[in-house]
């Protein structure tokens, strides 16, 4: 690492900078154009096919311009407001909605201007290069500024007298182009290692998913017999396990009725619904352990437990149990079976409780479900540490860019000579 | 009555009869005059015998002004000298329009004034020719609205449910904002704070005032924690409330509370205010936000132009599209010479709105009421506290008698994390301040020290030279262009301005700035403004500074090993 000396910048959110970096403001830095009100350009006017591309934030996907959502709009309406056609290598910022959301100018495919929401800038006095600059506004120094200068009202609009007065770092122009090399690169690599997380995630979750569905459709010995079980989506199953009706096993009955407004955010007993926890009621009409089906609602057949009092909504089919079956064990078969594909779409999609009572499933001894609702319980408790983990890390992988940036950014670590490194 | 909201959805359930020959928007029509009138009769219930006796006697005596006497037997100030009631109207269901409007007549002048705000008589022919008006009158004559069931307060609450529910249904745009009961405790605690003779002096009567007093929301709690706090002090109450219905429900409850009714005037306060050269000690009001006040535009700037400082808005105009301004320039007019206090509820854009220019606009009325010291606090409340509302909320306190201590400060409290969810939401309301809150808030108020959820600063601090800075205009070649005086041109293409604190030095603002960015700059003096703004925002913004990357990667380095040791586990 190499050896800065610093000064104070005067700015909390830039900290102590380089001696030998000046700071410098947008207005003197930077042309900012925005579109000036429509210019009378309407949605009808938006064209699949056109002489012009017309750029809004929406368009903007990871730093860069996806091209392919844009609109397009007439050479006329493009020749109207020469001040934001877009060039190559120009930078934009949304200004509202979601605010400072950025995207550099790249392969214009063959004219581009700016829809409103969105402002164009470029250098122009030599300070920055914009791919130094385009950095800058992805750090926290920019985040922080947007956030000390929200005004009182609801919804944020960036300003452009406010953008014009945002504060940041110019080191060297060979330093800048060092930096954004440098941060390229790194981010790429993190971007990268993210991915990869991600993908991880992803095969743990299939893992988790596969070791449920074999252990309650194919028990948990490998070696055992097989027979044909006769239903079409379970296929084989161990000799010594029976099929059954769901009714043969549990009878399942809607929860029952309570209105929104009985429903409280704190209270004596917890109300499920179909989707778990809804909130807490005074009474309860449900004591013990529970498997609960989702009746209603695009998210229906979704499986949860509940134990001990509380209230059963009516949005929610209630498991009741014969003697000798595990409530785990049955739990997660239903989860396997996804009984959201027998929904019916009436106004609202739904699961007929007849439907389900009649669906056959595998079932083995009273000994045997056990020992699979343990199994299941211990292998999803190891999968789901580790996702938890493996999130946790792409929480503080993403948190490391963050902070990479904006460290960079303001000259906090020297990268002067690692780049030779990778350049 | 516990659940004012089941009364008012019961009462407003009546309206379910009207259905077919009404329509939905016109049900408060009826409703609310009915309930008003249902809340006078049961009040007057207990005395009624004696004041027709009374009346029998009187007439035989030939006395010019009855009123008096008879207002003193009901006990109030104001009675009924009709036969009839409630219960005498529904036992004689074959003449019910006719009796009911002798039983309006017969109320005392004050009382009659407020159900002509309702046009009922209109109501009444109406429902009369559809056979619906006994069994409305029936319906309200079963509800129960003596003082001993239904409190002044809980009254107060139901009238707003009633009329919330009707400004819904008739889709009306919800300018109005009741006030809730906490916050307008919350102001009048502010207010009455550290004012020791009205909370100690025995006989101490104090007058307070609302400009827009809806139905009296503010006013009722007011006097009824006066009462609280120093049972031995008056205050005597003011408003004055454009909305005819709001009016009469607010006059009627002061009839009831034993209030002098004249206070209660009809009308905008701002284009025709009735109380013009009255003082008050207390002044609090929650003006609507953002209203448009084109319609009384000629008026106001013709009190601005031709009165000046004489009249209320000397120190300027707020744009067409927002006239909470004018609410406060109407109230510190009326502070008196010796010291008032003054409580007002607005949203975020009178702290900012407005940039300084020639014309007096909302900078040029902020710059007057810190320059003269009126301002004493600002306090940001949480959101979704009011029920038409989720937009945020400050409270300002301003005084013409600040003690020494505050002279020439402002206190700025950031209450907003001051707040518990209610269990059910009322409209858009679904926070509220609890007992303790309030109590937190008003000794962060009263303490008036600096921490982090209060702040003081100089008046000055929020003022701002707006300064503007030209560069000269040059030709083809680069040179600058000159005027005849031999000075450069200026380029109004390049014009620029900066906000330079007042506690700054311009000049020296400008070298540091400015000249290292733009050498051939200047600052043209003759454009300069002053402006003030209050970036409530930015004073209690917090920079949270990012971790440091070497305790990050800690954090990562050891997940990663961990999660090594944990995928051996799984795929083993």
């Amino acid at each position: 690492m190499g050896m800065y000396n610093y000064k104070e910048s005067g700015i909390e959110w830039i900290g102590e900078v380089p001696q030998h970096w000046i700071l410098k403001k947008v207005k003197h830095t930077t042309y900012v154009k925005g579109r000036i009100g429509w210019q009378g350009l309407r949605s009808e006017e938006f064209l699949e096919v056109g002489d012009s591309y017309v750029v809004t934030g929406t368009d903007f996907n990871d730093g860069q311009i996806n091209w392919t959502t844009c609109y397009q709009i007439t050479k006329a309406r493009y020749d109207e407001d020469p001040y934001i056609q877009l060039k190559e290598n120009d930078l934009l910022i949304t200004k509202d909605g979601t605010i400072g959301k950025i995207a550099l100018v790249k392969n214009i495919p063959s004219i581009a201007t700016l829809n409103s929401g969105v402002f164009v800038t470029r250098p122009i006095s030599g300070d920055y290069i914009t791919s130094f600059f385009y950095w800058v506004l992805q750090s926290d120094i920019f985040t922080s500024f947007i956030n000390h200068n929200k005004s009182g009202s609801t919804i944020l609009h960036l300003y452009q007298n406010v953008f014009n007065e945002f504060k940041f770092p110019c080191p060297s122009i060979p330093e800048q182009h060092s930096i954004s090399q440098y941060l390229n690169h790194k981010t790429e690599l993190i971007d990268k290692l993210i991915g990869g997380k991600e993908k991880l995630l992803q095969l743990l979750n299939e893992e988790r998913i596969t070791t449920i569905t074999q252990s309650v459709t194919k028990g948990l010995n490998s070696t055992t017999k097989m027979i044909n079980s006769w239903v079409e989506w379970l296929g084989e199953i161990p000799e010594h396990w029976t099929v059954k009706k769901i009714k043969y096993v549990a009878n399942l009955k809607s929860g029952d009725t309570i209105t929104s407004e009985f429903i409280t955010e704190e209270g004596a007993y917890p109300v499920y619904g179909g989707n778990g926890l809804r909130g807490y009621y005074e009474r309860y009409n449900m004591d013990g352990d529970y498997i609960l089906i989702g009746r209603q609602g695009a998210l229906c057949g979704n499986i949860n437990y509940a134990s001990n009092k509380f209230w059963a909504s009516e949005h929610a089919i209630v498991c009741y149990l014969n003697k000798e079956y595990d409530w785990i064990w049955l739990g997660n078969l239903l989860t396997v079976m996804n009984l959201n594909q027998y929904s019916q779409s009436a106004a609202q999609p739904g699961l007929a409780v007849e439907k389900i009572k009649n669906l056959s499933i595998p079932v083995p001894n009273y000994d045997e479900q056990r020992r699979i609702g343990e199994f299941i319980t211990q292998e999803c408790y190891r999968i789901d540490r580790l996702m938890q983990k493996i999130k946790k890390e792409v929480e503080h992988l993403k948190e490391y860019k963050t902070a990479l940036i904006s460290e960079v950014v303001t000259g906090k670590v020297d990268i002067r000579d690692e780049v030779n490194v990778f350049s | 009555m516990k659940n004012f909201k089941e009364t008012a959805n019961f009462i407003w359930s009546i309206a379910d009869l009207l259905r077919g020959d009404y329509k939905q928007s016109d049900y408060g029509k009826v409703i609310l005059p009915l309930t008003v009138l249902r809340r006078l009769d049961c009040v007057l219930e207990g005395t009624k015998v004696e004041v027709l006796k009374k009346y029998e006697q009187a007439k035989t005596m030939n006395i010019q002004n009855i009123d008096p006497i008879l207002n003193k037997v009901a006990g109030y100030n104001f009675h009924n000298r009709s036969n009839f009631t409630f219960d005498k109207l529904v036992a004689d269901p074959n003449n019910i329009a006719a009796n009911l409007i002798e039983y309006i007549n017969g109320f005392s002048a004050d009382a009659r004034e407020i159900i002509e705000q309702f046009e009922f008589e209109n109501q009444i022919t109406r429902m009369d020719n559809n056979n619906l008006l006994f069994m409305v009158v029936k319906r309200f004559q079963e509800i129960d609205l003596h003082p001993k069931k239904v409190s002044s307060m809980e009254m107060g609450y139901l009238f707003e449910e009633l009329i919330r529910k009707f400004a819904e249904i008739s889709n009306e745009t919800a300018g109005e904002h009741f006030t809730p009961r906490e916050v307008i405790r919350l102001m009048i605690n502010l207010l009455f704070l550290n004012d020791r003779d009205i909370l100690t002096q025995k006989g101490i009567v104090k007058t307070i005032y609302d400009c827009c007093a809806g139905t009296g929301g503010m006013l009722s709690v007011a006097e009824e924690y006066l009462n609280e706090l120093n049972p031995d002090a008056r205050l005597e109450v003011f408003g004055q409330e454009l909305n005819p219905e709001s009016y009469a429900i607010c006059k009627s409850d002061m009839l009831i509370k034993g209030q002098n009714p004249v206070n209660i005037k009809k009308g905008n306060s701002i284009s025709d205010d009735h109380l013009s050269t009255e003082k008050f000690d207390y002044l609090i009001t929650n003006p609507p936000f953002g209203v448009k006040w084109e319609k009384i535009a000629k008026k106001v700037k013709a009190e601005h132009e031709e009165k000046g400082f004489g009249g209320r808005f000397g120190a300027g105009l707020p744009s067409s599209g927002d006239g909470s301004f004018l609410f406060l320039m109407s109230l510190i007019s009326k502070m008196k010479p010796e010291g008032s206090r003054l409580a007002i509820v607005f949203n975020g854009s009178p702290m900012f709105s407005g940039s300084p220019s020639t014309t007096k606009n909302e900078s040029s009325i902020r710059q007057w009421i810190i320059e003269n010291d009126l301002l004493e606090a600002i306090i940001a409340l949480p959101n979704q506290l009011f029920y038409n509302t989720g937009i945020s909320t400050y409270i300002w306190i301003l005084s013409n008698h600040k003690s020494a201590n505050r002279r020439g400060k402002v206190q700025l409290i950031n209450a907003v994390d001051f707040y518990k969810k209610m269990s059910k939401s009322l409209g858009d309301k679904r926070n509220e301040l609890s007992p303790d809150h309030i109590t937190e808030i008003t000794k962060v108020y009263g303490e008036f020290l600096p921490t982090e959820i209060s702040k003081i600063f100089d008046n000055r601090d929020f003022g701002y030279s707006k300064v503007t800075v030209e560069r000269p205009e040059r030709d083809a070649k680069g040179n600058i262009k000159t005027d005849k005086n031999g000075k450069p041109k200026a380029d109004s293409s390049l014009r620029d301005t900066e906000s330079i604190p007042l506690k700054e030095n311009i000049e020296a603002y400008i070298k540091k700035e400015v000249l290292p960015h733009v050498p051939d700059a200047w600052v043209d003096e003759t454009k300069t403004k002053i402006g003030y703004e209050i970036n409530f925002t930015k004073y209690f913004y917090q920079y949270k500074p990012l971790r440091s990357l070497d305790d990050i990667r800690r954090d990562i380095i050891a997940l990663e090993q961990e999660t090594l040791g944990l995928i051996n586990e799984v795929i083993a």
